[in-house]
């Protein structure tokens, strides 16, 4: 406690507090501010993304064409994919990171504030680049978010300006991830060393490197397609001796690592949550980060297995599928430490919890088919249908969505000091547990059925599950305009009851930001604390 | 609770309609080639061993979550390592991994082994149909979406798919192969990437523009089995399906006798002398089944991709420009000369030049596109088991 | 901010800029990369060398099958067609595959084949020493060429790999 006291002597003669109005959105360096507009910038996105999902689903509702042309339809696959992962899933966890990493480490601020404030702005201007290619002639890529060349040279007036966008989105994250490195090396308490970080922390920092090494690699990539359509280069094309697989190995060095860069913050988040809530500390800190690095290793040498049915080699099936089988190892870890962490705890549920609980059952079920998935002959019946469809969403929506609410719920009475509504909360996850697993558990009956992905329109024996899966769909979308109304009420005063500064019971035990006062002051630890909580190592 | 009502009465609805669908599966199907059959045992196996451990995990969690909770006032333990546990735990699934690999080794090695085929057939992906060429026999034809489903799959076409048989999973001409023959197929593509799956062979292959890929098959049980085009080719990826009929041998042998004089009538179709109105009626059909899904059934295009037929300078311009623009293709519309037989393709040319709202009046003969489209004779290999 | 945890930050950046640089430059990399290891693999079923001068010695113990595949690219103007279906050969024997092509056009057509060889992992081992896909083809209008491949294949192949595809897709490539 001496140290939050030092914390409000300190802020008396700190410079300065926020600037006042608008501008203090525009113009600001302070990691809480830009936090806080990463995440409402990502939950805007969210709602963008997850229109184009329901209108998806609407279209797929009953069989025949209803509502959209397939061109259209293949539009909002595309925009979907694009909007949820560089708009929505990466933004949240960078809008976490800029307000969790400072205050967990005992440091003033991010280390780079300016680049932190032009990191923001480039990923809005960024996707509406991408937003604005809907509204172009011949439409919006129409290809996937893979983008895979031929067919993404088939695009209309969009294809530069989807390009530039992604060019720009992977600097936005570049600059972030550079930021989020810098602070956790050169900014730590003095008494913070690496293994007692908490894991979010160390889930980022990874998650960083990551970025660092594959968003070049995309840029590269899609530098590539546009000189393959405007400057008669031929990377890609079989005409001029390239070869489209080519950019299929590219984009999927890129596409594997990525996937990874919004589940490991995931993993990270249930880490910080779960213990909480166990009243006990983390099972297995260290390994934790070891399994972490070892994901993050290994998902650079299992790409190609995206790619199994192009005609690679046996050579090249065999050792993609027993790489692949690997990662099963380190994530198998992860989810048995965070049964052990539950184990003879002292649980209570809370909304944080009951998200993070309903994180590690779901996403252990995107584990199990990402196995299925993994055995190369398997694959080759798998491989482009609705059952892998089902298996990216469990990973992404019940996980990483899942999560983030969790940390929402979680922090927001730090941030705010004021408490949500723990009713409403229980409600919406309720709704939105229930929900998730109408809309994606029946497509997995679909792809093993044989429903191909990206279809705008089906044969009539896949109607039913479509009918109940497109049920599933529209609750869970509109269960998340609680959401939006539980943080608004929160933050306009929540339950009228003011929280404690360590928020939930033993929190300041497990990380350093609930130490501080409640809701958190706009600067925080001028001064690096000197009690660095041990409790999880 | 207005939603709660809402969410019964569909799903009721949904339920109610499942019992009138015939081919309604859960779960993988079985298949009719030995490669399949292994490839769902091994479907199987890896899911019960996902069973296996989710019981294991998933009732440690919930045991845990039932009786460690504050509000049955436990207390809480204060572990949170044990090297044996943790040792155990990566073992146990490293053990689990490599016996899924062996089965999983052993199937792929034989999916990939090509040898001994008796036949070899070409499959050509194409925006949005296939090409099938039986080589060394002469038999070669396009398959695309058949009409009924095409005509029902149009945006608000009034049709209830229900009533199509078969919707979406109908070809104008399917594949025929005999049963226990080892058949290699070759991928290739004229375009963009398609890929070729039929669910009951057990594998699906990419089909890739400039090089050719290879996979093979062996059906044991005569039948129809029908798939569909699996990687994204653009707007009508999901209307190019396919269809095979797998039939006795000395029945297969009956249908390439049959193909190959086909071909015959064809070629006397295109020397013979056709009337206009013949030409207009064939060449309507043949624009619903090649044309329309691009240029719209009416011939009014879709802006700013694909050109209005109906008044389009081109169509009620220049004859000769016009055949050979359909021909050899220009930008994304393919060259038709690869395509179609002279007949059919004389009948379009003369059905959009006098349908769709055009009255040029002039007709091309099918002996004059013959001319134009030069096409080498496909080379008969005649085998003689040496 | 002190002056010290100023430059720490600054080095930090130089240094992962650097890293930055680095993937950028290691993916350009990769298409050097990609043809290398095809062509000691064959992955992609495609074979880039000089040929000319290689003789091995002929292996009348096996015989390999080639079999000619031909494609012509969707907005391509020809016909295009092997002469024959398929050449038996012994390995390290060399052979004359011969092909026909007509363009069908009333305009001049500049085209290029790109070969292909299934089983993937034969084409090391398959030899193009002569072939019309290493060059672009000029086609008057309405003109008809013959054209030949000169092949080989090498009596290290493997002896399980008793029939080789080899695959040409014409492209239009005139602009």
């Amino acid at each position: 406690m001496s140290a939050v006291t030092a914390e409000h002597d300190h802020d008396e003669h700190h410079d300065h507090g926020p600037e006042k109005g608008f501008l203090r959105w525009i113009v600001t360096t302070n990691h809480k501010d830009i936090g806080t507009l990463y995440l409402f910038f990502a939950l805007a996105m969210f709602f963008v993304g997850g229109t184009m999902a329901l209108i998806i689903r609407a279209e797929l509702f009953e069989p025949g064409m209803q509502f959209v042309t397939p061109q259209f339809f293949n539009s909002m696959t595309t925009m979907h994919a694009l909007v949820m992962v560089f708009g929505a899933v990466m933004p949240a966890f960078v809008g976490f990171a800029n307000w969790l990493i400072p205050m967990m480490i005992g440091a003033p601020d991010m280390a780079l504030p300016r680049m932190n404030n032009m990191s923001f702005w480039m990923l809005v201007a960024g996707v509406m680049m991408l937003a604005s290619t809907l509204f172009m002639e011949g439409g919006a890529p129409a290809s996937g978010w893979t983008l895979y060349p031929p067919l993404v040279l088939q695009t209309g007036a969009a294809l530069p300006f989807a390009i530039f966008s992604v060019h720009l989105l992977g600097i936005s994250s570049i600059m972030g991830a550079i930021n989020i490195i810098a602070t956790i090396f050169n900014m730590r308490a003095p008494k913070m060393t690496l293994m007692k970080m908490p894991l979010f922390v160390w889930t980022w920092l990874i998650t960083a490197f990551l970025l660092i090494a594959i968003m070049p690699v995309f840029a590269g990539a899609v530098t590539m397609l546009l000189t393959d359509r405007f400057f008669d280069t031929s990377f890609f094309d079989a005409a001029g001796g390239g070869d489209p697989v080519l950019y299929q190995h590219i984009f999927w060095f890129f596409g594997h690592p990525e996937v990874y860069v919004m589940i490991l913050p995931t993993f990270g988040i249930a880490s910080t949550i779960i213990p909480v809530f166990a009243r006990k500390a983390l099972f297995g800190y260290s390994s934790m980060v070891y399994a972490t690095a070892a994901i993050a290793f290994l998902s650079f040498i299992v790409w190609a297995h995206h790619m199994f049915t192009v005609g690679m080699p046996l050579s090249g099936e065999l050792y993609f599928m027993y790489a692949t089988m690997l990662i099963a190892i380190p994530t198998g870890v992860k989810i048995f430490n965070w049964t052990a962490t539950m184990w003879r705890g002292s649980m209570t549920f809370e909304t944080p919890m009951l998200f993070s609980i309903a994180f590690v059952v779901l996403f252990t079920l995107g584990g199990f088919t990402g196995l299925m998935m993994a055995l190369a002959p398997i694959d080759f019946q798998y491989h482009d249908t609705y059952f892998i469809v089902a298996h990216f969403h469990y990973t992404l929506v019940p996980a990483s969505v899942f999560i983030l609410m969790a940390g929402g719920y979680f922090w927001l009475p730090k941030w705010t000091g004021n408490m949500y509504d723990e009713r409403l909360g229980q409600l919406h996850f309720w709704l939105s547990a229930v929900s998730v697993n109408i809309l994606f558990f029946p497509q997995h009956f679909l792809g093993l059925a044989g429903m191909p992905r990206r279809i705008p329109d089906y044969a009539v024996q896949f109607s039913d599950w479509n009918m109940v899966s497109s049920i599933g769909a529209f609750i869970f979308g509109f269960s998340q305009l609680m959401f939006v109304y539980i943080v608004v009420k929160t933050i306009k005063g929540g339950t009228g009851e003011k929280v404690t500064d360590e928020v939930w019971e033993g929190a300041a035990q497990h990380s350093l930001e609930w130490t501080l006062p409640s809701p958190v002051p706009y600067h925080t630890f001028a001064t690096p604390p000197e009690n660095i909580p041990t409790e999880h190592y | 609770m207005k939603t709660k009502q809402l969410f019964a009465g569909l799903v009721l609805t949904a339920l109610s309609l499942g019992t009138a669908q015939a081919d309604y599966t859960l779960n993988l199907m079985e298949g009719v080639t030995s490669i399949s059959r292994d490839i769902y045992g091994l479907h199987m196996l890896v899911l019960w061993v996902c069973v296996f451990i989710g019981i294991g995990v998933f009732g440690a969690m919930f045991y845990s979550i039932y009786f460690h909770r504050k509000s049955r006032g436990y207390k809480a333990a204060n572990f949170h390592e044990s090297a044996k546990v943790e040792i155990i735990w990566t073992i146990i699934p490293t053990v689990i991994l490599v016996l899924l690999a062996i089965p999983a080794t052993r199937v792929m090695i034989e999916m990939d082994d090509v040898s001994e085929s008796e036949m070899t057939i070409k499959v050509t992906g194409w925006q949005w149909k296939w090409e099938y060429e039986y080589l060394g026999t002469g038999v070669h034809f396009f398959s695309s979406l058949d009409e009924a489903s095409n005509k029902a799959r149009q945006l608000n076409s009034g049709i209830d798919p229900r009533t199509v048989p078969n919707y979406l999973l109908e070809v104008d001409k399917p594949l025929v192969v005999p049963i226990n023959t080892k058949i290699r197929f070759l991928f290739t593509a004229a375009d963009v990437i398609h890929s070729w799956w039929v669910p009951d062979l057990g594998w699906k292959k990419d089909t890739i523009p400039g090089f050719i890929n290879e996979a093979w098959t062996s059906v044991d049980t005569a039948g129809t089995y029908r798939g569909q085009c699996t990687e994204l080719c653009g707007k009508d990826h999901g209307f190019m399906p396919i269809v095979v009929i797998a039939m006795e041998k000395p029945d297969y042998e009956k249908w390439v006798v049959e193909q190959q004089g086909l071909a015959v009538v064809k070629a006397d179709a295109a020397t013979k002398e056709w009337s206009s109105e013949d030409l207009i009626a064939q060449g309507e059909k043949v624009y619903a089944n090649n044309c329309a899904s691009c240029h719209m059934p009416d011939g009014s295009g879709l802006a700013g991709t694909f050109p209005a037929i109906t008044a389009s300078a081109v169509v009620t311009g220049d004859l000769n420009a016009q055949v050979d623009l359909m021909l050899n293709g220009k930008g994304m519309m393919p060259a038709f000369g690869q395509m179609l037989d002279p007949a059919d393709f004389a009948a379009v040319s003369t059905f959009i030049r006098n349908g769709l709202g055009n009255s040029v009046g002039d007709a091309i003969q099918p002996s004059e596109v013959k001319a134009l489209q030069a096409a080498i004779p496909e080379i008969v290999y005649d085998d003689d088991d040496e | 901010m002190s002056t010290d945890l100023e430059r720490k930050n600054k080095k930090t950046v130089r240094i992962l800029l650097v890293l930055v640089f680095l993937m950028f430059l290691f993916a350009a990399a990769l298409i050097p990369l990609y043809d290398i290891l095809c062509e000691i693999t064959g992955i992609n079923g495609k074979t880039k060398k000089d040929f000319s001068s290689l003789t091995y010695e002929v292996d009348l113990d096996r015989v390999v099958t080639l079999e000619f595949v031909t494609t012509v690219s969707a907005q391509t103007g020809l016909a295009f067609k092997a002469d024959q279906y398929e050449i038996k050969l012994h390995p390290g024997e060399k052979v004359t595959a011969r092909y026909t092509a007509k363009n069908r056009t009333n305009k001049r057509l500049i085209a290029k084949a790109n070969p292909s060889f299934t089983p993937g992992i034969t084409a090391g081992y398959v030899k193009n020493i002569e072939c019309f896909c290493f060059s672009n083809q000029i086609f008057e209008p309405g003109e008809t060429k013959h054209l030949e491949v000169q092949l080989m294949v090498s009596p290290d192949l493997a002896i399980g790999f008793k029939r080789i595809s080899f695959g040409l897709t014409f492209f239009d490539i005139t602009h």
